[in-house]
C-alpha cells in the first residue's frame, strides 16, 4: 500500500467512513492479527484482543501522528490491547520449579526452520506471563526494565520469565523434532512426556497464586 | 557459553518465523462483521435513535388517524345542525345529541330516545292545533329540562342499564310544560314494564285522539317513547337501526291519528327526523363506527427453544399498541420492546461458524423489536368485559443477541489449557441489529377487557409466540408463552353530552 493511499485511508477513518475503515482493517489484518496471535491463547482470542485494538485505532486515529510509521503506531497498539487483555493473568508469579525440566532440555536445537502454524501452536501452549514476556523481549525487542515496566512487575520477574518460556519452547521443540520429525508438530503432543510436566504446572500454577 | 547461543538461535527461530510477512493470517470477514459491530455499538447507544424512523412511522399513523377523526367531527357537526334546522331548531339539538351519544351500554337507547323526544315534541304541536302558547313555552322550557335530564340518564346508563336509561331520556323527552310529574311516572312504569307493544300503543292512540290537548298528548308520547325505548332495549344493537324507524313510523303515524287538523305539518315534521335519525344512527351506531384505541402494554413471558420448557427462561417485554376495532372484529398493530432470554441444547444452535469443541448449551439473551399485526375477534361479551381471540403474525427485529457458550469442560480439550492445538472455543458470541424476521412468529392470544369507562380499559392477555421459521442469528426455534397487560384508550370513545 502506497503513502498516498494509507493516508487518503486514514483520512477517511478520521471521517469515520465505514468503507475506508474497512480497507484499512484489510490491509492491516495479517499484520495485526500476527501480534495478536502470539499473546493470545488461541484464534478466536486473538481476533477479539485484535478487534478492540483496532477500536482503538478507529477511534483514536485522529491522534495519530502522520508523519511517524502507521505500522509502528498499530503495532503498539495491538502489543498494548494484548498486554491489557492478560493484564490479570501477567500479575502471577510462577515460582515454578524447573529442575525437572531442566534435564529433558539437554540437546541440540534443530538448524531447520519450523513452520508457522508449529512456532505458533508452541507459543500459544506457554502460559500467559511466559508468553508475553517472550513475546516482548525476543520479538519485539524490549530489555527487561521496559517490560517490567509495562506489566508492573520486577525485572527480576521478567527475566525469570523468560528463561522459563526459553526452557519450555526448546523443550516443546525437541519434543516435536522427536516425535513428529516433518509431520505435523501437533499430531504428536497427546502423549508426549512434556504434556505431564505441563499438568504439574498447570497444578503448581493454581496451588500458588497466592504467593 | 552454549546456552547462550542456544537462547539466541531460539529467539531468533521465533522471531523470523513469526514475524514473516509470508505468513501472516489471511483476512476473515467474520472477524469484520464482529468489529463492525463493535464500531455500530459505539453508535448504538442511540438505540432509540436507530428506531426512529419505525417509531416515528407509527405515530405519523396516528396522528393522520387521529386528526381525520377529529376534524371530520367537527365537519360534520354543523353540517347536521343546518340540515336539522331546516325543519326545527330543537330537533336538530336533538340530533346532535344522538350523535354524540355514542359508544356504550346505555347509547343506542339514548339515542332512541332522543328521537323519541322528537316525536313527543312534534306530537304536542300536532295535538294542540290552537295551543300556540304551548308551543312557544316548549320551546323555552325544553331545553333546560331536557338538557339536564339527559346528561343524568347519561350517568344512570353506566350503572343500571338500557331500559331504565331508556324511561329516563323518554321522560326528558316527553316534557311539556305541566305534564312533567306524571310524565315522570308513566316512564318509569313502562318501562318497568318492558315491550307491550299493541297495548301501549293503542292506549297512547286513544288518548291522543280522544283529547287533544296538551298534557295528555304528552302523556301518550310519554308512553310511546318509553314503549320504543324498551323494544330498543330489548333488541340488539344491530336491530336497533330498524327499530328506530319502524317505531318512529308507527310514532308519526299515531300522532297524526290524533289530531287530523295538524297532520300535514306533523307529517313533514316526522318525515324528516325519521330519516335523518336513521342516518345519523347508522354514523353513530358502535357497532358499525370503528373505534380506535392506543394502549400501552407490558408482559412477561417464558422462552423456550424447540417447544422443549425444561430450559425456560422468564423475559420481559413492553410496548404500544394501536387497534381498530369494528363491530367485533379488532385489528391492532404497534411495537414491543422485547428482553427474551433463553437457554438451549447446543444442537438447537446454527451457525455456520466450527466450533473446535462443541459447546454443550448456549444461553441467549436477545433484544428485539416486535411488530405485530393481530386480528381478534370477540366471543363474548357482558356489560363492560368482554373476551376476544385473536392470532397474527409478528415480524422480529434484533437488535441485539448475546449468546454465551457453556463447555461440559472448562479445559475442553483434554490438555484444554495448555493446549493450542485444541482451543476451548469461543465463550461468547454478540449481534447487533443484523437480523429481520418479518412476519415470521405466530401469535395466539385471548384479550380479556374490563373497561373501567367509556374512554379506558384494561386489558389481561395470555399469549403464545409460535416460531414458523428458525430467528435470530442461531436460527432457533424461539418460543414465548406469557401473559400480558395493558391499558386501553379510546381515541374515539363517545363524548357525554353537555
Amino acid at each position: 500500500m502506497g503513502e498516498e493511499e494509507l493516508h487518503q485511508l486514514i483520512g477517511g477513518c478520521i471521517r469515520k467512513d465505514s468503507g475506508s475503515q474497512k480497507m484499512l482493517y484489510k490491509a492491516f489484518y495479517g499484520f495485526s492479527m500476527g501480534i495478536c496471535l502470539r499473546y493470545a491463547n488461541n484464534r478466536e482470542e486473538a481476533a477479539e484482543v485484535m478487534n478492540q485494538g483496532f477500536f482503538k485505532v478507529f477511534t483514536r486515529i485522529d491522534t495519530y501522528d502522520i508523519t511517524r510509521p502507521f505500522k509502528a503506531w498499530l503495532g503498539k497498539i495491538m502489543t498494548n490491547v494484548s498486554i491489557d487483555y492478560y493484564r490479570a493473568n501477567l500479575k502471577m508469579a510462577y515460582a515454578e520449579d524447573l529442575d525437572k525440566a531442566e534435564n529433558i532440555t539437554d540437546g541440540e536445537l534443530p538448524d531447520r526452520k519450523l513452520n508457522y502454524e508449529d512456532l505458533l501452536a508452541m507459543i500459544q501452549r506457554l502460559p500467559n506471563a511466559y508468553r508475553t514476556v517472550f513475546n516482548l523481549y525476543a520479538i519485539e525487542g524490549y530489555t527487561h526494565e521496559e517490560i517490567g515496566e509495562m506489566l508492573d512487575i520486577s525485572s527480576g520477574t521478567s527475566k525469570s520469565n523468560l528463561h522459563k518460556a526459553r526452557q519450555k519452547l526448546k523443550q516443546m521443540i525437541l519434543e516435536a523434532e522427536k516425535v513428529g520429525n516433518n509431520g505435523n508438530y501437533n499430531k504428536g503432543m497427546d502423549y508426549s512426556s512434556s504434556v505431564a510436566i505441563n499438568r504439574v504446572d498447570l497444578h503448581n500454577l493454581f496451588t500458588r497464586k497466592n504467593i | 557459553m552454549s546456552t547462550e547461543k542456544d537462547e539466541n538461535k531460539l529467539d531468533s527461530l521465533f522471531k523470523s518465523g513469526l514475524e514473516d510477512q509470508a505468513n501472516e493470517p489471511a483476512f476473515r470477514e467474520a472477524d469484520w462483521e464482529a468489529m463492525e459491530q463493535m464500531l455500530n455499538e459505539g453508535k448504538k447507544r442511540s438505540g432509540i435513535v436507530y428506531l426512529l424512523p419505525i417509531v416515528s412511522g407509527i405515530a405519523a399513523m396516528l396522528l393522520i388517524v387521529l386528526g381525520y377523526f377529529f376534524f371530520n367531527r367537527n365537519e360534520t357537526k354543523p353540517e347536521k345542525k343546518n340540515q336539522v334546522a331546516v325543519t326545527h331548531s330543537t330537533k336538530g339539538e336533538a340530533i346532535d345529541k344522538a350523535k354524540n351519544n355514542t359508544g356504550t351500554n346505555g347509547e343506542p337507547a339514548r339515542q332512541f330516545a332522543d328521537s323519541g323526544k322528537q316525536q313527543t315534541k312534534s306530537a304536542p304541536y300536532a295535538a294542540t292545533g290552537p295551543a300556540q302558547r304551548s308551543r312557544a313555552e316548549s320551546g323555552k322550557t325544553f331545553f333546560p329540562l331536557s338538557s339536564g335530564k339527559v346528561r343524568r340518564s347519561a350517568g344512570n346508563a353506566v350503572q343500571n342499564g338500557q331500559q331504565v336509561l331508556a324511561a329516563n331520556t323518554a321522560k326528558t323527552a316527553a316534557n311539556g310544560k305541566t305534564a312533567l310529574g306524571t310524565a315522570d311516572n308513566k316512564a318509569d312504569q313502562k318501562a318497568d314494564a318492558l315491550a307491550n307493544n299493541g297495548k301501549n300503543v293503542t292506549t297512547a292512540d286513544r288518548t291522543a285522539s280522544g283529547t287533544p290537548d296538551d298534557k295528555t298528548a304528552l302523556g301518550t308520547a310519554d308512553g310511546k317513547a318509553n314503549q320504543k325505548a324498551d323494544v330498543l332495549a330489548n333488541n340488539g344493537n344491530k336491530t336497533v337501526k330498524t327499530d328506530d324507524r319502524t317505531a318512529l313510523g308507527t310514532a308519526d303515524g299515531k300522532t297524526a291519528l290524533g289530531t287530523s287538523d295538524a297532520k300535514g305539518g306533523q307529517k313533514i315534521i316526522a318525515a324528516n327526523p325519521t330519516t335523518k335519525s336513521t342516518k345519523s344512527a347508522i354514523r353513530q351506531n358502535p357497532g358499525s363506527r370503528p373505534v380506535f384505541a392506543l394502549s400501552v402494554i407490558a408482559s412477561s413471558d417464558l422462552n423456550g427453544v424447540n417447544s422443549s420448557f425444561q430450559q425456560t427462561k422468564i423475559g420481559g417485554n413492553f410496548g404500544a399498541m394501536f387497534s381498530v376495532t369494528f363491530k367485533k372484529w379488532t385489528i391492532s398493530t404497534g411495537a414491543q420492546y422485547d428482553y427474551k432470554p433463553y437457554l438451549t441444547n447446543f444442537d438447537n444452535y446454527h451457525t455456520a461458524y466450527k466450533f473446535p469443541t462443541d459447546p454443550s448449551s448456549v444461553k441467549a439473551d436477545c433484544r428485539m423489536l416486535d411488530i405485530p399485526v393481530n386480528v381478534n375477534y370477540q366471543v363474548y361479551r357482558q356489560k363492560a368485559n368482554s373476551i376476544t381471540i385473536g392470532t397474527g403474525l409478528s415480524s422480529y427485529f434484533m437488535l441485539r443477541e448475546d449468546y454465551q457458550f457453556n463447555y461440559d469442560n472448562a479445559y475442553s480439550g483434554s490438555y484444554g489449557y495448555y493446549g493450542g492445538a485444541t482451543p476451548s472455543g469461543p465463550s461468547h458470541y454478540t449481534v447487533v441489529n443484523r437480523n429481520h424476521n418479518i412476519l415470521s412468529v405466530l401469535n395466539i392470544d385471548a384479550t380479556y377487557t374490563h373497561q373501567i369507562n367509556s374512554k379506558f380499559g384494561i386489558t389481561i392477555q395470555p399469549y403464545t409466540k409460535v416460531p414458523l421459521s428458525d430467528v435470530g442469528a442461531s436460527q432457533v426455534r424461539l418460543q414465548s408463552t406469557g401473559v400480558a397487560f395493558g391499558i386501553n384508550w379510546n381515541i374515539n370513545a363517545p363524548s357525554k353530552p353537555k
